[in-house]
This record gives C-alpha cells, structure tokens and sequence, in this order.
C-alpha cells in the first residue's frame, strides 16, 4: 500500500474523522451513503425512513469514529449501524403504517402468479420475486449479491451465527424457487 | 437408490446456500473446495449457477433503481455542523494507535498493525474481567510494572503468547520510545525479576527499563 493511498482508505478516513476531520467524513459520506441509503431502504420498504437513518448512520460515525478498531472493513461497520437503526427506527413506526405496509405486501402476494407471468419479463419476474421475500431473506440475498459480502461479514451485519446466515440464504433462495415454479419457471431446485 | 438420492440433494440444498457466494468472489476455504468439486461433479451445477446469475442481476437492478435524494450531502453537512467534535478517545488502543502512525517509515507497518493487535486483545482481555477502567487505563500507582519495547518485527502471536504465558498484561502506552508499561503480576521481588527476565529473554523485547518492583 502506498503512503498516499494509505491516507485515503476508508480505515485511515475514520481515524481522522475521529480527530474531528469534515473533510474525511464527507468523502466517507460520499463512498458510501449511497449503499447505506439503498441497503435500509431494502430493509424497511421507506425511502423517506432510509433518508432519516442513513443520514444518522453517518453522523453516528463522526460521534463514534474513535471506537472503531479496524476488526472489519469500515463499510460492514457501517452497515451493521445501519441495520441498527433501521431497527429502532421499525418500531418507532406506528401501527398505522404497518398496517398500510401489510396491506400493501398482501396485495402484491395476492397476485395470479399466471397472469404476472405472461406480461412481465423473467428479469422483471425473479426481481418481482425478490422484493416479496421476508424481509430477513431479503436482506441476506441484497448483502450477498448488492453489498458483496462474505458469510461472516453477513453474520457481523446482522449479529447473527454464520450458520444462521446460511440458513436463511437456502430459505432464502428456496422460496424464490418455489414462487418462480409457482409462475412457471421451474429451474430445477428445490 | 433412494439412499442414494437423499445425500445429494442435502449436498445440493447446502451448495446452494453457498452459490451466491461463490458468485461474489468471498467463499473461501472448504466451502470454496467442496463447491468447487460440486460444481465440476454434479451437472445441476451449471444450471443453478445461471439461475443464482439472475438473481444477482435482479438484487443489483432493484437496488440501483433507488436513488438518495440529490442534496444528501448538503443535508447531511448541515447536520454534522451542528454536531460537536468528537469526543476524544483516551482508550489505550487509541492512544498505541495514534502512536504508531506516528512512527517514520521504516518502521514495518506489520509490526505496527500486530502490536496494535496485542494492546487489542490486552484491552478486551481486561475488559472482559471486569476489572474496570481503573486497570485497563490507570493502574493503580503502587502496583509492579515494567516499561518494554518489543522489537518492531515481533510476531504478534510471540508476543501475545509471552505475554499470557507470565500472566503480564500492557496496561498504558506507548511511552516515548515505543515503550509501553506492563504489569507484571508478582508480590515479591524474586517473582519480578523471574516475570521480567522470562519476557526479555523471549527476543521480542528492544528494550526494558523496570518500572515499580515490589
């Protein structure tokens, strides 16, 4: 590693941020707001949410940036805060709104999985498919795939086993299986 | 044959657990060996590889397809101007850490990273005791210690392993000259002197200068 991309990698940006340096927070923001932004919305279906709590992962950084100790990359770091307060930030959210949420899932569910089939592509169809997943599969599938996590890195995001994360990633991609059999594309597992 | 069936289709729900790993590039070790074999063994293989390649298309496309809002930034600068500094961080592992990006540049980074990864498990060793912060950040003044450089290329596990073996444990540092102050856990001076020579004669330490010996 050379000394000037040493001065640049996201572990070193943190230990500056924890100096109290703006400048370092904001070329942070700028790698990584984005997936950030994207990764909580996936998870609590509100964009206006993952606006709030994107924006409090990073400043939770600029209070924080001295507790990191470098164990993981800065951005499973940030995505373990992220999936924090997206959490906190679910069960702030009142009855009303999960209600309108179910409602809403409930009438994507209820669609003939025929009928979609013959006017959606199969690229519109598998990501069709994707976002009616459980949030937790969704979530692993999202990490593994968008984010290019390990297992473990998966694991530490989540703070679950790494057993659990591939657990939940069969279950994950079993059910996406099923639902593709149930619109007429069988590939062959489960 | 139905025996036969059973174990390969718990080999295929298992390696298909693992396929979207294997696409992104982090499976590793035996998981990456045993899908590898699978892969070039079983002709379902190459199917449920096409199939895991469109779903990785799928979660990219969704993704990408939200967009943050524009002035995010702008938000957000507004925001941290708001904020205090931050709080300044007087942990050990911080102060070693601030230390040895100080170091010139011959010191090995290596040597650098290994011995922030010692005051690291030290921290958490002693975090983990319950011993508070009144020894992992302020011994107490009158208890034994020595103050010891470790040699810039010591292996970590050497070190740590010495360390743990006499029970020593770096409790503040590093001090000018790279050195840091280690409690050596003896109640007399015999015991002392033993702790300290079995840690010198190791070949990690650069240097030693006693400290309180009781």
């Amino acid at each position: 590693m050379t000394n000037t991309g040493s001065m640049h990698n996201d572990g070193e940006l943190v230990r500056r941020v924890a100096d109290g340096d703006k400048a370092a927070i904001r070329l942070l923001f700028h790698r990584h707001h984005a997936r950030i932004f994207r990764f909580v919305a996936r998870m609590t279906r509100s964009e206006s949410v993952a606006d709030d709590v994107a924006n409090d992962v990073f400043l939770e950084l600029w209070r924080q940036a001295g507790k990191f100790e470098g164990r993981s990359e800065v951005s499973t770091w940030l995505l373990g805060i992220a999936r924090f307060k997206a959490l906190s930030a679910l069960r702030k959210r009142t009855e009303d709104e999960l209600d309108d949420e179910r409602a809403e899932n409930v009438a994507d569910a209820s669609d003939d999985p025929e009928t979609m089939a013959m006017k959606e592509s199969k690229s519109v169809r598998i990501r069709r498919l994707v976002d009616m997943l459980p949030t937790e599969h969704r979530v692993v599938i999202d990490l593994a795939y968008y984010h290019g996590r390990s297992v473990a890195e998966i694991g530490e995001v989540l703070a679950i086993p790494v057993a659990t994360v591939k657990t939940r990633m069969f279950y994950a991609r079993k059910k996406l299986g099923e639902a593709l059999q149930a619109a007429g594309q069988d590939r062959g597992w489960p | 044959m139905a025996m036969n069936a059973e174990p390969k289709t718990t080999l295929r729900d298992e390696m298909e657990s693992l396929l979207p790993f294997y696409l992104n590039g982090t499976l590793d070790g035996d998981d990456l060996v045993r899908f590898d074999a699978w892969l070039a063994a079983d002709p379902a293989g190459a199917e449920t590889l096409a199939a895991a390649e469109a779903e990785f298309a799928a979660s990219m496309v969704a993704n990408e397809a939200i967009r943050p809002r524009a002035d995010a930034l702008s938000r957000f600068s507004v925001a941290l101007d708001r904020q205090a500094r931050p709080a300044p961080v007087n942990t050990l592992l911080a102060r070693a850490s601030s230390w040895f990006a100080s170091k010139p540049a011959w010191l090995p980074w290596a040597a650098a990273a290994a011995m922030l990864a010692v005051v690291a498990v030290q921290a958490i060793t002693l975090n983990a005791a319950g011993d508070g912060p009144q020894v992992a950040g302020a011994p107490a003044v009158d208890a034994p210690f020595a103050l010891i450089a470790f040699k810039a290329d010591a292996p970590v596990e050497r070190v740590a392993a010495i360390l743990s073996e006499t029970g020593a444990t770096i409790v503040d540092g590093p001090k000018p000259g790279g050195f840091f102050r280690v409690a050596i856990p003896a109640t007399d001076g015999t015991a002392y002197d033993a702790i300290v020579k079995r840690i010198t004669d190791s070949g990690l330490v650069d240097g030693m200068m006693p400290g309180i010996r009781p």
